[in-house]
């Protein structure tokens, strides 16, 4: 059975650096860093001060008032991608053949927890309203993309955290090809939430300035907000120019530690050549690598392993991390950069990673790009996103034939 | 088509821990809900809630390991042991899956870990509780546990995640992407969802009672149900026991609130679209293990009515209460019922309040089972199970 091409006609992004993929790009490719202050809450008892928090108004949906005012923040930087993405593939018909697959993390944690505060100090028969507690579950945010764009096909949340977005767009690939969906819009969003913010500050995983990944002194992460969505089509169905081609993509486990990846990157690396199988590319066509890079000691240096292990020591290929620019997006980081890994493979600029001036040693040879964008023909590209748990996750993407 | 069966179950729930323990226990009506205990509960606020009996957790996890899992990733490690000693697997740990249906899985950790936040105003987080507040957590202790490194993943989709991660396990196997997975759903009771739920109206005070005239809501349970699937030629290679084939799932999404469920007719229509793609005529559906929880069985039965009309119908949620993975004990129940070719009947139906062949006493199955899982949002997924041969 030939399985069908599937090719990426419509990109959504929103993050700390702009509020829709071209205003993201740009800044992306100009170096511009999204990290700075955050007041969407108290950071003052935190090692970690800054993060890459969406500082301009949420667009607010084509949904009733009702509806409007039960959204939570996640929900809002969500619909507002997903639209973007629809919008950017031309709007085709959306019917039961149109699959909805969504990364959720902390989702609706930061309305929530206001709920919860009050829980805390009222006590359980706290008169706190209930709306803020609407979108608390995690497939909330898919929920609301359904009932916002009429979406009627298959829908799934995917909930593993940081890898959350991209097994997404995996599993919304898969029901293409399958013949269960015609068309997905897939990816993820994240929000800004109390609970993550003191989390990885309790892992003393949070750098104290901007994240730096691969830097010798890189101290850990930053954490930001955003969404990325994608719309996948089947090649035979598509009417607009395409951006890319999804190639394929790869999900293994660690089965090691919860928190600490495998030092070195061994399933990661099985995620990676996964990948690369299932997208029928040999290893050393990889052009450009957008690294899951967080920024943590552990994380960069097991990952450049891995990526040396999966494409080959000679390997040319460049490597840099979004997360230098739009911080750790957790739930929504594989959406973000696999929408920003399609505008890489479609105008062939291989985006910089903007805080790092000395590249860590234990990185090497992995070829990092610093500064600003680096003119690249990137004929394909793999998109990296590994999560809590030991989840890893590789998407392939590739040019589309002029 | 690929032919995918299921070869092994492992369940924790409130009728028994383990398959066989469990399905005696649905048979003979389960042992009901209990009273909570440790939570400060609403003035009025229901106390009944459906606990595993009690187990010894050492059995399964060394006693180092525990004081790093909250009770998703004991139920987890549990319930998959059981599943891959129920199935005698032994396959390359790199070629097994786990997918699980997480229903508020997390919920209880990540409250305890903002409770202290608020009460600290921020300077004291724990840093060993943090990990665990994730709802892949469980999947993720699961892989450490077992050393299974296959594909990963946890699906959230309320009271569907269990039939959300069986089906994908499915498709997992179709496409190749695995030899085995170890699939279906796990919750856990939360005071917070517990709270919520009460406060939305959803909560009984006296019983789970699915399809019956004095149904005045649901139930929270704690469960876990882990089903190992697999290609039917493989199966039969490694001389493995099917106990019963899926023969195939159909899906209905509708434009519903999330917590509020989609209309009637999108239930039925995923029925309809999962028999045709199974290949099963309505006429061979002897059984619908249905969703009906207390809360939802207008709707259930609605959609049973247009799709089934002529089906005998129970719902595990009498004897098990509703998380919003039940999913994977239902599917446990699914495969029981085609592996002892029993049709289980609905604890507490008294005076029933539909139109429909409710099962009151066990009976002989014979034909295919219609498993409904349904959740709000607007999701609805139904599977086809059958007997192999």
């Amino acid at each position: 059975m030939t399985r069908p091409r599937i090719l990426v006609t419509g990109v959504g992004l929103i993050t700390a650096l702009g509020p829709d993929a071209e205003a993201c790009w740009s800044a992306i490719v100009r170096g511009k860093c999204g990290i700075g202050p955050v007041d969407l809450f108290d950071v003052s008892p935190y090692v970690g001060k800054v993060g890459a928090q969406i500082r301009f108004p949420l667009p607010l949906p084509r949904l009733s008032r009702a509806d409007q005012r039960r959204l939570s923040r996640c929900d809002l930087i969500g619909l507002a991608a997903a639209e973007e993405a629809l919008n950017d593939a031309g709007n085709p018909v959306r019917d039961d053949r149109f699959g909805l697959a969504v990364g959720a993390g902390a989702g609706g944690m930061f309305d929530a927890e206001r709920y919860h505060e009050r829980f805390v100090k009222d006590g359980p028969g706290t008169r706190a309203p209930l709306r803020d507690l609407s979108s608390f579950l995690p497939d909330a945010t898919a929920e609301w993309i359904g009932r916002a764009f009429g979406l009627a096909g298959p829908r799934v949340t995917v909930a593993t955290a940081c890898s959350s977005s991209a097994t997404a767009i995996g599993i919304g690939a898969d029901w293409i090809r399958s013949g269960r969906a015609d068309r997905v819009l897939c990816g993820g969003a994240d929000a800004l939430s109390r609970v993550t913010w003191g989390g990885f500050n309790a892992l003393r995983a949070v750098d104290p300035g901007r994240c730096r990944p691969f830097d010798r002194a890189r101290g850990g992460i930053s954490l930001g907000e955003g969404a990325g969505f994608l719309v996948l089509e089947r090649e035979d169905l598509v009417r607009t120019k395409p951006r890319a081609v999804f190639g394929g993509y790869g999900v293994t486990s660690d089965a090691f530690h919860m928190t600490n990846p495998h030092p070195e990157g061994a399933s990661a690396s099985a995620a990676i050549r996964a990948a690369l199988a299932d997208a029928g590319i040999a290893p050393g066509d990889v052009d450009y690598v957008n690294a899951h890079g967080t920024g943590t000691p552990a994380n960069d240096t097991a990952e450049s392993k891995a990526i040396r292990a999966a494409l080959g020591e000679a390997t040319r290929a460049c490597v840099s991390s979004t997360k230098s620019q739009v911080g750790h997006t957790l739930g929504a980081a594989g959406g973000v950069e696999a929408a920003v890994t399609v505008l890489a493979v479609e105008r062939g600029v291989a985006p910089p990673n903007v805080t790092t001036s000395e590249i860590d040693p234990a990185c090497l040879p992995v070829d990092v790009v610093l500064g600003e964008g680096r003119p690249l023909a990137i004929r394909h590209a793999v998109s990296n996103s590994f999560a809590f748990g030991g989840n890893n996750c590789a998407l392939v993407f590739s040019k589309v034939a002029p | 088509m690929t032919r995918i069966v299921a070869t092994g179950a492992g369940v924790l729930a409130s009728p028994g821990v383990g398959r066989e323990e469990f399905w005696r226990g649905i048979l003979a009506g389960g042992r009901g809900p209990s009273k909570v205990a440790g939570w400060t509960l609403r003035p009025g606020a229901p106390e009944l809630v459906f606990q595993v009996p009690e187990f010894d957790t050492k059995t399964w996890i060394a006693p180092a390991a525990i004081r790093r899992l909250d009770r998703t990733g004991i139920f987890a490690i549990v319930a998959a042991k059981l599943a891959l000693a129920d199935a005698r697997l032994d396959l390359p740990l790199h070629r097994v899956a786990i997918v699980v249906g997480a229903g508020g899985c997390g919920v209880t950790t990540t409250t305890g870990f903002h409770r202290r936040l608020v009460e600290t105003a921020g300077t004291d987080p724990n840093p060993m509780a943090f990990p665990n507040t994730v709802p892949n957590a469980a999947a993720g202790q699961l892989a450490i546990a077992t050393g299974i490194t296959g594909f990963n993943t946890t699906l959230v989709q309320t009271g569907a995640s269990g039939e959300e991660a069986l089906v994908l396990a499915a498709d997992l196997l179709a496409q190749g992407r695995c030899d085995a997975a170890v699939a279906g759903g796990i919750d856990e009771l939360s005071s917070m969802m517990h709270h919520a739920l009460h406060r939305l109206g959803g909560l009984s005070r006296t019983a789970c009672r699915p399809f019956d005239r004095a149904a005045d809501g649901t139930m929270l349970a704690e469960d876990a149900g882990l089903i190992v699937l697999e290609r039917l030629g493989d199966a039969k290679k490694r001389g493995a026991r099917a106990l019963a084939e899926l023969a195939g799932y159909g899906r209905a999404s509708s434009p519903a609130r999330p917590l509020a469920y989609g209309p009637a007719a999108a239930a039925a229509s995923a029925i309809e679209s999962a028999l045709a793609r199974a290949g099963v005529a309505a006429s061979d559906v002897a059984w619908v293990n249905s969703a009906a929880n207390g809360v939802s069985d207008a709707r259930c039965a609605a959609a049973i009515r247009a799709a089934l009309p002529r089906a005998a119908v129970s719902s595990v949620a009498g004897s098990c209460g509703e998380g919003l993975a039940i999913g994977g004990v239902r599917a446990a129940a699914s495969v029981c019922a085609v592996a002892e070719a029993t049709i289980p009947p609905v604890a507490n139906l008294r005076e029933p309040a539909f139109e429909l062949d409710l099962v009151r006493e066990a009976r002989p199955l014979k034909g295919a089972v219609v498993q409904h899982g349904a959740g709000t949002g607007g999701v609805d997924l139904a599977i086809v199970w059958r007997s192999h041969a």
